[in-house]
């Protein structure tokens, strides 16, 4: 029997289409996961976070200036 | 006188002159041995003891100049000794004062030495603390720039950032990602 794939959790800041949708579930199934969802959070300020598990892809403008501000 | 003249009368008038002045030889001796009574009884109690007591005071004066003469003799032998002590005295509190300056010169020495020495480290330290003090500073500072700098970069992108912007971004980070 095999095992149901884990989500993983997206997060963006504004709703986004359906082509840019599909390239996230491609990237998310290509690592193992079952498919995404999604949520909407305005303070990230632009791009995308994803989960998957205990990794985190974080391309959101908060982060990247936080991994900015870090290395200042 | 009138002695010569009862002389006079007595030769004119004849006889012996002890005659007529009536002195016989029993009173001659009997004077004599009055005299000698005299004479030995104040031999034996007037002049002996006075013989003695004179003796007796010239031995106690001479007593006394030799009690005198020994005690000069002690006197200047203490003044001696005493001056030599004084003498002995003022050496050794002159070699005294001596010393003391010179162990007190030595202190001071020691004392301004070590008062620069730890004025020196001091100086260090605090040069030390002040540029650790100053680097602290700089580095808040730099701090507070990145996050002034940060907030208002969020606040711009927000603003600015387009649906188009959005996508562009999500899609590079994908590809990004994709590579690793």
């Amino acid at each position: 029997m095999r095992k149901a794939a884990v989500k993983a959790k997206v997060i963006l800041s504004m709703e986004a289409d359906k082509e840019t949708k599909e390239k996230i579930e491609a990237f998310v199934r290509a690592r193992g996961c079952g498919g995404a969802e999604y949520e909407i959070d305005p303070s990230i300020g632009g791009g995308v976070v994803i989960s998957i598990g205990d990794r985190v892809y974080d391309g959101s403008v908060k982060g990247r200036l936080e991994s900015v501000k870090r290395s200042v | 006188m009138n002695f010569g003249i009862a002389a006079a009368q007595l030769l004119a008038e004849g006889g012996s002159i002890f005659d007529r002045l009536g002195i016989t030889w029993e009173s001659i001796v009997l004077h004599l041995f009055n005299l000698i009574v005299l004479t030995v009884g104040l031999y034996f109690l007037l002049f002996r003891p006075v013989k003695k007591m004179i003796k007796q005071r010239q031995e106690k004066v001479k007593k006394i100049e030799k009690e005198n003469e020994d005690l000069s003799e002690e006197v200047r032998r203490m003044k001696n000794s005493s001056e030599k002590v004084l003498s002995e005295a003022k050496k050794e509190a002159a070699a005294i004062h001596e010393s003391a300056v010179k162990v007190a010169n030595q202190k001071a020495d020691e004392i301004v030495s070590e008062a620069r020495e730890r004025a020196k480290t001091l100086i260090g330290q605090t040069q030390r603390e002040m540029e650790e003090e100053r680097g602290k500073l700089r580095k808040d500072i730099e701090r507070q720039i990145a996050d002034v700098s940060v907030a208002v970069a969020e606040r711009v992108i927000e603003k600015k950032l387009t649906p188009e912007d959005n996508k562009a971004l999500i899609e590079k980070c994908l590809e990004e990602w994709s590579k690793e």
